[in-house]
């Protein structure tokens, strides 16, 4: 095992790997975040000025919010471009391929590091995520402390608010679990439910993410970023136009015809399977790309 | 010792830089491999290291480098040509790179530091080309690894600096070890090199001891063996 994993070359390797790509890591990671700080403060702000002027129940700011939460999604595929950048630079730049290559570290630690990487940006992005969320929300708090800010959409900024709870999707036993929830203190309800979002949807559809765009990098000889994300693109463009067809002939003409609440359940009960054999799904594609990648990481070749 | 036996290899399937390469390199000498710009002398240094996949069968220290595994690569250092400079300092880069080589001497890279004066704190990418090549071959040398693969070490270097550069590889090195220097420039390994391997298109063209030289071309100046060989192509089988 000494021979091809040593936890003293993984992190002398990791090491290295921050020397040579802190600064985008650091940049890309850093210019996200101040886009939430400005975000969030200005939400807070409009919030605590318009809402007293509004009805309680204020529409504008709850959109808002709910724009706010897709940003969260947004941000960490920042962290997979950062991540993939770094990548690029350690295996498809000429100057440092020749370099990291000849390196003393085994395939299977420099594909460890490759996760470390992300695993390391992942974290730290989400730890300072939550870190501006509560502290602008506090300085909210402060600044409007009249708002009723449990009924204007508040809620909507946790991260993970609006996806699925991971529970309810593997038991049946939706009610207790709700019971649950409401009896769990307010913050640890929305830890319980950003863990669960995190499980569900981040996690499988980020670190899948990032396992195609790896092997696409590594599949091209020049310009390797500009065209894994060009791959990328045209993919989820793709796969967007097969969901709008079926949506539109499956979904959409079942419902005109069926409209009534056990048709709707039924449909629902679809989209619930579809759901399971998402996370299965991703998760298998995920591993399998994984797996293409160390084989190229292996044969790579410096330039 | 470094061994090929038909060694192949091309960037592309029309373009063959290296056909059949027989060679055996001793270990215990400091080797030039000579040979003019475009010959495959790089090439050849990158797939004794490892991060080439060539056809053929080729071995260094008794591992195949295809194989990258890290017993192989940690008694190997190669300096490319034009290696990555990080935006770090040595002194960093240098705590790191001691980890993942067992020989690394802090010794060595304290005198090749001194002697080649460089600056232990300010970040590489903030200095000179020479200094940047200085620093990166102070730190190849404290790797003190079985084998050192130096590409144009000397590209950039003052004259000073080039003859620092000899009496360091010189005071470094035993008779464990092999160095093997690439270079088109033959002057800058005057005195240093004592066995020479000369590149041409179509494969190996000389490799001999010093000493042979002087017995098969009637001088040990090496440029003028190198100008000979080169020029001279139909005494191929000769040589």
């Amino acid at each position: 095992m000494n021979k091809s994993f040593n936890i003293n070359r993984f992190a002398a390797l990791l090491r290295y790997d921050w020397m040579l790509g802190k600064n985008t890591l650091m940049l890309t990671i850093g210019i996200t975040l101040i886009i939430y700080v400005v975000v969030f403060v200005l939400y807070f702000l409009m919030k605590g000025i318009l809402a007293p002027a509004m009805d309680t129940l204020s529409t504008f700011p709850l959109l808002v919010a709910a724009s706010i939460n897709s940003f969260f999604q947004y941000g960490l595929y920042a962290v997979v471009f950062a991540v993939t950048t770094l990548f690029t630079m350690k295996f498809c730049n000429p100057k440092t391929s020749t370099t990291y290559l000849a390196l003393p570290g085994s395939t299977l630690e420099k594909f460890s590091v490759v996760i470390a990487d992300y695993l390391i940006a992942f974290g730290a992005y989400t730890l300072i995520y939550l870190v501006v969320f509560y502290a602008t929300m506090g300085i909210g708090y402060l600044l409007f402390p009249d708002l009723d800010w449990a009924m204007n959409g508040l809620a909507m900024l946790d991260p993970q608010y609006s996806y699925q709870r991971f529970s309810d999707i593997f038991t049946d036993n939706k009610e207790n679990m709700d019971k649950l929830y409401e009896q769990m203190p307010l913050m640890a309800a929305e830890m319980d439910s950003f863990i669960n979002g995190m499980m569900y949807w981040s996690i499988p559809s980020n670190f899948g993410t990032l396992a195609i765009y790896l092997v696409c990098n590594m599949l091209f000889r020049t310009n390797c970023q500009l065209k894994s994300i060009g791959v990328f693109v045209l993919g989820y463009l793709a796969l967007t136009i097969v969901f709008v067809i079926w949506a539109v002939t499956y979904v959409i003409t079942d419902a005109k015809a069926n409209a009534d609440i056990a048709v709707v359940d039924q449909d629902m009960s679809v989209i619930m399977h579809a759901c399971k054999f998402w996370i299965v799904g991703l998760t298998v594609i995920g591993l399998s790309f994984y797996a293409i990648l160390y084989r190229q990481i292996a044969r790579k070749q410096a330039k | 010792m470094i061994q090929t036996n038909n060694l192949s290899f091309g960037y592309n399937k029309s373009q063959t830089v290296l056909r059949d390469i027989c060679l055996t390199l001793p270990e215990g000498h400091i080797y030039g491999l000579l040979g003019r710009n475009g010959v495959g002398k790089s090439t050849f240094l990158k797939l004794l290291s490892g991060t080439l996949i060539g056809k053929g069968e080729y071995s260094v220290g008794g591992f195949d480098p295809r194989e990258r595994e890290a017993v192989f690569l940690d008694q190997i250092r190669l300096v490319p040509e034009n290696e990555a400079i990080l935006n770090t300092t040595l002194q960093e880069l240098t705590e790191v790179i001691s980890l993942l080589y067992p020989t690394y001497s802090q010794e060595i890279f304290r005198n090749a530091v001194s002697e080649f004066d460089i600056p232990l704190t300010v970040k590489l990418t903030q200095l000179s080309l020479g200094q940047q090549k200085k620093a990166l071959i102070a730190l190849s040398l404290a790797c003190n690894t079985p084998y050192l693969f130096l590409d144009e070490p000397t590209n950039g270097m003052d004259i000073p600096s080039k003859r620092t550069f000899r009496k360091l590889v010189a005071s470094n090195f035993d008779e464990s070890k092999t160095i093997v220097i690439s270079t088109h420039q033959v002057d800058d390994l005057e005195g240093l090199i004592d066995w020479v391997v000369i590149m041409e298109n179509d494969g190996i063209r000389l490799s001999s001891s010093l000493e042979e030289l002087g017995e098969r071309f009637g001088t040990e100046d090496i440029k003028e063996v190198f100008c000979q060989v080169v020029e001279n192509k139909e005494d191929k089988e000769n040589i």
